[in-house]
């Protein structure tokens, strides 16, 4: 048997792909949008047939119990601590008048990571204390690090 | 069946005794599982009058835990109301602040996008509207928890990194702290004592606080070099230090007791002679404390020490 | 997304929002369906932009609110206006009253505070191509006046932290001449939002790093932080891994055994070895034959 050339190989047509019999005169598609992508999104929680169980990670903490009771097992349910101390003054965002602070790390190769840096700062503790940085002027923008 | 001809007194005998004779009484049961629910069943109901379901007959307490998941109290917010223009914390703002200020930033973070889950999905289920400004919004505050999040896990990097490094590290630290604690001029003792407590506390671990103190090698390590640092501060000011630290073997000072002694003296001249004559003492009685008990030895001397300040501490009560 | 459900509060949404495309051939009815179905005053003057088109930065937009241009081409070339706002959606300029605009009937319940009749003046958006910056530079031939050019060509070379936008903008000059710097227009000032932390408070420093021997993260909280035994991070492949890499081992068919088992059998048959009386018939053959026919 002789192999087929490489060049007979080719893509086959859009028209023969998208079911032309079941299309407008003008192009459209007799259903739907389009016929490729709008079927392949993960399903949601309310999506599927009956044996289709999808949680929200947010069930099956604890047991039902006769009488329709349901007791909690405190260990499976999400907890969330507390602050020890609440600084309420911080807010979840910053305002957009304060410039983005950036850390340089110039000759700290390894960046925020750097043990030269840690032991730099170990001393400037021991010299200083409780010095605040440059960074605590609204208006700095850039610090060592 | 009942109706079989038989003596008088073997009918008698014959008669079933099962529904004549009582039972006797179950016994209580100990344990009895009461329906958690409440039915209609109960007796306790009573008919009033119809209450007309308006809004002025719910009343809401305005500490009502539920509250939290509102802003201001408001059905919902505006887009006018909304801050769309802040920004999220950049990761160098976060490396600034504590480890108490992270944890209630996001706590604080974790609220308010409650609530802006809450607004959300009231715009796109009852309101029907299109827009995705909650949704932005909340994007920035997920952003600046993950940020906190990675900077915790920074700062236990650098920590294990700077740990490990620091056992080669520690003995050119520890000289240049040195040098600079005995050069320092009279004048300035109040801060390089300050500059003392620093670096016993960040190097040895050594805590004002008797309670925060874990007795370890480390520990015991410290409390030498420090109770060598005092003796050799004050001998360039004081004979006797200076004649005892010259009597002391190799200028050093390697016992642990005699280290207790004069590290919990105080920073004077004075005390530090006193301290100096207490070791002579113990010195003379022979009173060393072996290389191989150390660690329970000053564990021992911790704890009277820390007894020592509660009874001091009651009495002055 | 459609509205109703409860899509919006899956991953779903932000992959399906994503997979808006549209066939090839459909795209220009579908612009026609949107063009006729958006009434006049929503209807965007220039077409959409796709996402991965759409200008990001400072140096895509070259003219940011405030700069003053003129135009180069429509009804009202020549003009010169001030950027009002950028539209983000057509990459365009919306200028102020000197630009191009279109008089719009609006329904009432879109109109605006003190707006009296239906009709609306509504400011259509400049392509980028169509504008050219203006700027004031030192008159040549008057000396301490300034003369309004408009700039052909902008350059963009080397930084600065710029006070006003509190960030590091490019320097912005006019093409081959990099001394002609032409400044960025200032921005107005806004206030904070309610969601925002205080200038100050947020950038109060609260930690130091204060020990080598205690570590600033309590243990109990690290492990909400990070999972001190993930795969990421082992650096080993447990037992479990290596089964998950390694392919099992196919099981032989029984034709396979048995063919194997034949093969074996051939292979240790004894093989018949020529002896010296064939050797030499088979010689005599071959010479009987060759001496015939040669």
């Amino acid at each position: 048997m002789r192999s087929t050339a490489v060049n007979l190989f080719r893509e086959s047509p859009v028209t023969l792909l998208t079911r032309p019999w079941k299309k407008f005169r003008d192009g459209t598609l007799f259903y739907g949008a389009s016929k490729a992508g709008n079927k392949r999104s993960a399903l949601t929680t309310k999506q599927g047939n009956k044996t289709m169980y999808k949680g929200t990670r947010s069930s099956g903490i604890g047991k039902h119990t006769r009488y329709g009771g349901y007791t909690i097992n405190w260990k499976r349910v999400r907890t969330f601590v507390t602050p020890k101390n609440y600084n309420t003054d911080l807010k979840p965002l910053v305002s957009h008048n304060v410039p983005e602070l950036k850390h340089q790390f110039k000759g700290y190769t390894k960046g925020s990571l750097d043990a030269k840096l840690y032991f730099g700062k170990l001393r400037e503790y021991i010299q200083n204390g409780k010095l605040p940085s440059d960074a605590s002027d609204p208006k700095c923008y850039i610090e060592r690090g | 069946m009942l109706c079989k001809r038989t003596f008088q007194t073997a009918a008698k005998a014959c008669a079933r005794t099962r529904y004549t004779k009582p039972k006797p009484k179950p016994q209580p049961r100990e344990r009895v599982n009461l329906p958690s629910q409440r039915t209609h069943h109960d007796n306790d109901l009573i008919i009033s009058a119809p209450v007309p379901p308006t809004v002025e007959n719910i009343k809401c307490p305005d500490d009502h835990p539920l509250w939290q998941f509102f802003a201001d109290k408001k059905f919902m917010r505006t887009s006018e109301e909304l801050d769309s223009q802040s920004r999220s914390w950049t990761i160098p703002e976060l490396r600034r602040k504590s480890f108490d200020d992270l944890h209630s930033l996001w706590f604080t973070c974790l609220k308010e996008r409650n609530i802006l889950a809450r607004e959300n999905h009231l715009l796109k289920n009852n309101v029907e509207g299109f827009q995705d400004n909650y949704q932005d919004v909340s994007e920035k505050i997920r952003t600046t928890m993950w940020r906190i999040r990675h900077v915790l896990s920074e700062r236990d990097w650098a920590f294990k990194i700077a740990k490990e490094e620091f056992a080669s590290e520690r003995e050119a630290f520890t000289a240049v702290f040195e040098k600079e604690f005995l050069e320092a001029p009279a004048e300035e003792d109040e801060e390089s004592f300050e500059k003392l407590s620093r670096f016993q506390h960040s190097v040895f671990g050594i805590s004002e606080f008797i309670d925060d103190n874990v007795v370890n090698r480390t520990f015991v390590d410290g409390l030498k070099l420090v109770a060598n640092l005092k003796v050799r501060k004050f001998a360039s000011r004081d004979t006797t230090i200076q004649k005892f630290l010259e009597e002391t073997r190799s200028q050093t000072i390697t016992d642990a007791g005699e280290s207790f002694v004069l590290f919990t003296a105080e920073n004077n001249v004075n005390d530090i002679k006193e301290a100096c004559q207490a070791v002579e003492e113990l010195r003379k009685s022979g009173n060393s404390v072996s290389k191989y008990v150390e660690l329970d030895t000053v564990a021992k001397y911790i704890r009277q020490l820390a007894q020592a300040q509660t009874s001091k501490e009651t009495t002055a009560h | 997304m459609s509205s109703g459900g409860y899509l919006h509060l899956t991953k779903v949404a932000r992959v399906a929002s994503k997979m808006n495309n549209v066939p090839k051939h459909l795209e220009s009815r579908i612009e026609k369906i949107v063009r006729t179905s958006t009434p006049e005053f929503m209807r965007p003057a220039l077409p959409s932009v796709n996402e991965e088109d759409k200008f990001q930065t400072v140096k895509d937009w070259r003219f940011l609110p405030g700069d003053r241009v003129v135009i180069l081409k429509g009804e009202k070339k020549g003009n010169i206006c001030v950027v009002k706002q950028h539209d983000v959606m057509t990459n365009g300029f919306i200028l102020d009253e000197n630009g191009p605009s279109s008089n719009v009937p609006v329904p009432k319940q879109f109109w605006l505070e003190g707006q009296r009749t239906h009709m609306l003046t509504v400011p259509k958006a400049v392509r980028q191509q169509d504008l050219r910056l203006v700027a004031e530079i030192d008159d040549a031939a008057n000396p301490g006046q300034l003369k309004t050019v408009a700039v052909k060509g902008i350059e963009f070379k080397g930084t600065y932290y710029d006070d006003g936008y509190k960030k590091m903008m490019p320097y912005r000059s006019v093409i081959g001449q990099n001394d002609l710097i032409i400044p960025w227009p200032r921005p107005e000032p806004t206030e904070d939002g309610d969601l925002a932390t205080e200038p100050a408070l947020a950038r109060e420093q609260t930690f130091w790093i204060d020990s080598i021997v205690k570590n600033p993260v309590p243990r109990d909280a690290l492990l909400t932080v990070r999972n001190p035994r993930s795969k990421f991070r082992r650096g080993t492949l447990t037992a479990r891994d290596i089964s998950k890499l390694v392919a099992p081992k196919m099981p032989l068919s029984e034709t396979k055994k048995a063919y194997l088992a034949e093969k074996k059998e051939l292979a240790q048959r004894p093989r018949p070895s020529i002896t010296d009386e064939e050797k030499a018939a088979i010689g005599q053959k071959i010479y009987d034959h060759l001496k015939d026919h040669l």
